[in-house]
């Protein structure tokens, strides 16, 4: 008999949760301890912030070009590469490719270091085959995807409020929903795995992904995986062909640092009730991690830094010009050893500046009050 | 956030998390181990949350990465037959049936929604996902369930 989804009660399609959970559960929540300290706490928000923007950016490329993580960084988010980091990804260009469900992938421009791996995978139907390529989404508009999605909507000839689907149903093709993305052992990883795509001007679908690492490999190579998955959908009927997986191992050899410099401190500095005890800097073919460690002053907690805000090292050239976010799109605050505190951040440079101004301040103050600033230099 | 506000607020939303882990996992010892490492993780980071009105998003994302966190560690080798049966069967075991032959990527937010009652606002957020997605998901998610429902 058919039901009617008005009739339907979902939570009928759970049992009750076993005692067993509910006890492992509960008795997690009652052994945590008020004074425990925080493990470690990290903020990724900009290069959320990267990913987003990325789908509202005409990134306007020339013909034939496949999107890369240069046009990625340049063009939504305003940062350059280092030359040095642009040569590694030229050099894993042609990587092996593997056909899954009848889409060819291809990873290239991928980088590693201590701190991230990224890779850059093209998804793309092989030559004379027709249909369409897009990511698992294909019940969103094709606007959803921004001014790169209004150039594919254009390029297919459809209204740009047309749904993948529909799309493939207005010109009778078969749809491909695909995804590729990073698979890191996660005893290297740091926090999520961040991914996002875009349509090329051919038809090919580029995967971005970025998995910051947690610095316990430092050289070699990091041997890691790209996970695929494909989806064939028949237009007509909207039926989906069973999901095709498969994973695809690639081995990127670390970028290791070029030079380090540790700054003299020639004065105190005070800012937030954290004292600069010092910076150490590391120039990776990445651009250049600058390590600062402070110390909390006045026996000041954890929780009352954290309650001051977004509270990070901030760098600047000698012009009191920001430098360029660097690549990794990742702040560490480490407050693990707590009045200490660890921070790491990257700036997107070819060579370690003669003069580095930091300030310690507040992410979120938009124009407020600005901390004091210290020049540190070679 | 005090112990007493995170103690009461795991146990008013037990229930949810265990389905949120099961519509995942599928596997009552994942679930057991991925809820524990949940409320372990969320006291750890519980600075993070600046709004104690946003709890129930904010634990639902923490359980979310868990359960991936334990998939990817399972390493996607769990075959059906280690798939452990229920102890006692679902209210409607049809449905559930139903509900297990979704893709996941449809089945969570079907259930967020419709089992747990979030928003496609709350959703986005969980999920880390725009709402325009989330529509689109649940959309598919409630024509693939009705075709599961209609074949049977």
């Amino acid at each position: 008999m058919k039901r009617s989804m008005d009739e339907l009660n979902l939570r009928d399609a759970f049992r009750p949760m076993p005692d067993a959970c509910r006890a492992a559960l509960m008795d997690a929540a009652r052994s945590v301890r008020e004074e425990e300290k925080m493990k470690r706490f990290t903020f990724r928000t900009v290069l959320i912030v990267a990913l987003v923007l990325i789908l509202t950016t005409a990134a306007a490329l020339a013909s034939g070009k496949i999107f890369g993580w240069t046009d990625f960084f340049g063009s939504s988010y305003g940062t350059q590469v280092p030359k040095a980091a642009q040569e590694i990804m030229q050099h894993t260009e042609k990587q092996q490719s593997e056909t899954l469900g009848g889409v060819i992938f291809t990873p290239h421009e991928l980088y590693a270091d201590k701190h991230i791996v990224m890779a850059a995978i093209e998804g793309r139907l092989p030559e004379g085959e027709k249909g369409i390529v897009c990511s698992e989404d294909y019940y969103d508009p094709i606007y959803a995807n921004g001014e790169n999605g209004r150039a594919v909507a254009e390029r297919l000839g459809v209204d740009p409020a047309t749904t993948w689907i529909d799309a493939a149903r207005q010109l009778n093709l078969p749809l491909y929903a695909v995804e590729a993305t990073l698979d890191v052992p996660t005893e290297y990883t740091e926090s999520e795995m961040m991914f996002d795509a875009m349509y090329n001007e051919d038809g090919s679908i580029t995967y971005f992904s970025v998995q910051p690492l947690n610095g316990k490999l430092e050289s070699g190579n990091l041997d890691c995986e790209i996970y695929l998955f494909v989806t064939k959908i028949n237009p007509e009927n909207a039926d989906e062909k069973p999901e095709e997986r498969d994973r695809m191992a690639l081995s990127i050899p670390l970028a290791t640092p070029t030079e380090t410099i540790a700054y003299d401190l020639k004065e105190d500095y005070v800012s937030y009730g954290m004292k600069l005890d010092s910076v150490y800097g590391e120039l990776t073919p990445a651009g250049l991690y600058l390590y600062a460690d402070f110390t909390a002053q006045d026996d000041m907690t954890v929780e009352q830094y954290y309650e001051k805000g977004q509270v990070l090292p901030m760098w600047f050239d000698e012009k009191g010009q920001y430098y360029d976010f660097g690549m990794n799109g990742t702040y560490i605050l480490d407050t693990e050893d707590w009045p200490r505190m660890h921070t790491m951040g990257l700036i997107s440079v070819d060579s370690i500046p003669d003069t580095l101004v930091l300030a310690l301040e507040d992410d979120n103050l938009g124009g407020g009050e600005p901390a004091p600033r210290i020049t540190l230099t070679k | 956030m005090d112990k007493d506000f995170f103690v009461r607020q795991i146990d008013a939303h037990g229930g949810m998390l265990y389905r949120v882990a099961w519509s995942i996992l599928r596997n009552d010892d994942d679930c057991k181990d991925a809820l524990q490492e949940t409320a372990l993780k969320a006291w750890q980071k519980r600075s993070a949350l600046k709004d104690e009105r946003y709890f129930r998003t904010w634990i639902v994302r923490i359980l979310i990465n868990t359960c991936y966190d334990t998939q990817r560690k399972r390493r996607r080798t769990v075959s059906i037959e280690e798939i452990q049966e229920p102890a006692c069967p679902p209210p409607d075991p049809s449905l559930a049936l139903a509900l297990e032959a979704l893709p996941e990527k449809l089945r969570l937010p079907l259930t967020l929604c419709y089992s747990e009652g979030m928003s496609y606002a709350e959703i986005a957020r969980a999920l880390h996902l725009p709402q325009a997605t989330v529509r689109g998901r649940i959309h598919r998610a409630k024509e693939q369930l009705r075709k599961e429902l209609d074949a049977e």
